[in-house]
This record gives structure tokens, sequence and C-alpha cells, in this order.
């Protein structure tokens, strides 16, 4: 693989990778790294990337793989444990989401990696199902099991939250 | 509104399509939203907010950020200081053919643009190791600033000696 393949086949996927190590990772200059970490990986093994027959696919399994390692590395399995619950947002929080939409970014930040990486690699990135199973090394059904199990606990918080809003509303 | 019920129910149990999920956020997009679906609107909203998260490389995220002149000049200082050390680590050879390239991790880099971003990166990142150390270091200073009333003390209580033994 040359530089402008090269160019416009792995350095286009930037925003994709820097998202989805965003996601995992839970700081953007932890992504960034991630991004050129990986960007050098690959291409001190361009001679066999052409043999790669779904280079996104490809790159986003590489990158999960990556960002895994570090946080090994750096968090002893932490985060991996799935023992992220969603928590009320504290005050300061509140104002920063001060939007909806932000709340519910905060919601899926708070799934276990599994289910947020694939909840995002689904509705975010929109990856067919088979992509999935092959970044995260699961069977298909696995994966939409999973992806089940992140929209329903998104869906509850959601309604839950909904509730609060108005009974506040009432109250006041 | 039978259908679209359908397939949110279908949606949540993971089982629609990219195409049934495309609909779906067409009509959380359109602005004409059941009010019994608008609960779901901000999930669908905060997909497409993702979405629009782009890399961008530190120079670019530099010169977004408008920082203060202070900010800066302490960061113009830092780069320079991180310029020299990089060369060491990213030694860049001018071949007499003027064939470019970069030496990184031992590794002989041809790519330019490439070469550029990752040398962008860990300037960056040498640039925030530096402001948090200069940050530590003012901390510390403030921390200081009760030792240096010792010494005032200390003049007041000579005073009082000199007093009570000239009387």
């Amino acid at each position: 693989m040359d530089s402008i393949r090269f160019n416009n086949q792995i350095l286009a996927l930037s925003d994709k990778l820097f998202r989805f190590a965003r996601s995992i990772l839970h700081d953007v200059d932890a992504a960034q790294d991630a991004v050129q970490e990986l960007s050098l990986k690959l291409w001190e093994k361009r001679q066999v990337l052409d043999d790669v027959e779904n280079m996104p696919a490809f790159a986003m399994r590489a990158m999960r793989n990556l960002c895994l390692d570090t946080i090994r590395h750096s968090r002893d399995m932490e985060d991996l444990q799935g023992d992220t619950e969603f928590y009320e947002p504290n005050p300061y929080q509140q104002i920063e989401m001060k939007d909806m939409a932000s709340r519910v970014r905060h919601m899926i930040d708070c799934l276990p990696e599994l289910q947020r990486t694939i909840i995002r690699m689904r509705d975010v990135e929109e990856m067919e199902i088979s992509e999935i199973a092959y970044v995260t090394a699961l069977t298909e059904n696995a994966v939409s099991v999973n992806l089940s199990r992140a929209r329903q606990k998104i869906r509850e918080q959601i309604l839950n939250e909904q509730k609060r809003v108005e009974e506040t509303v009432w109250k006041s | 509104m039978e259908k679209l019920n359908k397939l949110l129910e279908k949606y949540f149990r993971g089982e629609t399509s990219l195409d049934e999920e495309k609909v779906l956020k067409q009509y959380f997009a359109s602005g004409h939203v059941d009010p019994g679906h608008e609960p779901y609107r901000p999930l669908f909203e905060a997909f497409g907010q993702e979405q629009e998260i782009k890399y961008v490389t530190p120079r670019k995220q530099f010169m977004l950020q408008g920082n203060s002149t202070r900010h800066q000049w302490i960061r113009a200082i830092s780069f320079t200081g991180i310029a020299a050390a990089l060369l060491v680590s990213l030694w860049v050879i001018q071949l007499p053919e003027s064939d470019n390239y970069a030496v990184i991790n031992g590794k002989k880099i041809e790519n330019k643009e490439f070469v550029q971003s990752y040398a962008e990166t860990k300037m960056q990142n040498a640039g925030n190791i530096l402001s948090r150390s200069r940050k530590n270091i003012d901390q510390v200073k403030e921390n200081l600033e009760p030792v240096k009333k010792v010494g005032e003390a200390k003049e007041k209580i000579q005073d009082i000696r000199n007093l009570l033994y000239t009387k």
C-alpha cells in the first residue's frame, strides 16, 4: 500500500477511529494519541494491508484492541467490569448537560464498555451486525443481545428521567 | 403511527435493519414527532450529535481554542523547547535528491502527511505535560506564601525582645 492509498483508506477513517477511541477511553487526549499510535502501527504493516477486505472494520477492531490494552495497563480493568452504573449528574454536570441529548450521551457513556461500544458502532457509525461481530470478536447473536440490552437500558433511563422531570414540574 | 410504534419496539429489541433505523432517524429529525414518541427524540438527537464529532489534529485544536495571549505565550515557549527535544527522537533527513523521510521509533517513514500529524500530536502532548508541571510549580509557590510570614514574625519577636532587654 503506497502513501496515497494509505492516506485515502486509513487517515480518512480518523474521525470514525477517534470517536470510537473516545467512547472506549473516555478521554479526548488519549483518543488522539490512540489514533496516532494506530496510524503508525498500520503504516508499519502497510505491506499486508492490501489483503484486508473490509478496511474500516479491520481498523476499528485494531483500535478497540489498542484501547483495551491501554485501559488494562492504566486502570487494571477497572472500567471493563461493567460496574459503571448510571449516576445522577451533579448540579455542575447538569448545567453542562442542559439539553436532554447530552444527558443521553452521558447515559451511553455509563454503559459497560462492550454495550456502549456496540450501541455506538451501530447507531453512530451505522455498521452492520456482522462488522460489529468482527470488531468485538463475538457472534452476531451475542452482538444483537448486547445491542438490545444497551438500548433497553437507555430507554429505561430516559423514561425514568422523563418521570422525574414531570414530578418536579408537578411539585413546583 | 402503529407502524412507527412497532418499528420502535423492534429497534429496542435490537432487531431493526440499518434501513429501518434510517427511517426512525429521519422521523425524529423531521420535527413532526408524535407526543408519545417525544421522550425518544433526544436519543436519536444524541446519535446525530456524536456523528458530528471530528478528529481535530492538535495544530487545528490549538488554533481553534482561542487561548488568552498569556496562555499562547507559555505554549509558544513550551513548543520551542520541545522542538529541540523532538529532533532527538524524530530525525528528519534531507537526501541530496530531495527525497524527504522521517525516522519514528527507528522506522523510516516517507508519508509526509502522517509524519506531520504524528509530530504535532507528540508536541501537543509534551506541551500539555509542561503546562501541567507549571501549574504544579505555581501551586507550590502559593503554598509557600505562609512560610514568608515566618521571617516577619521573627523580626517582630526580635523587636519585642529588644524592648524587654533595653528596659
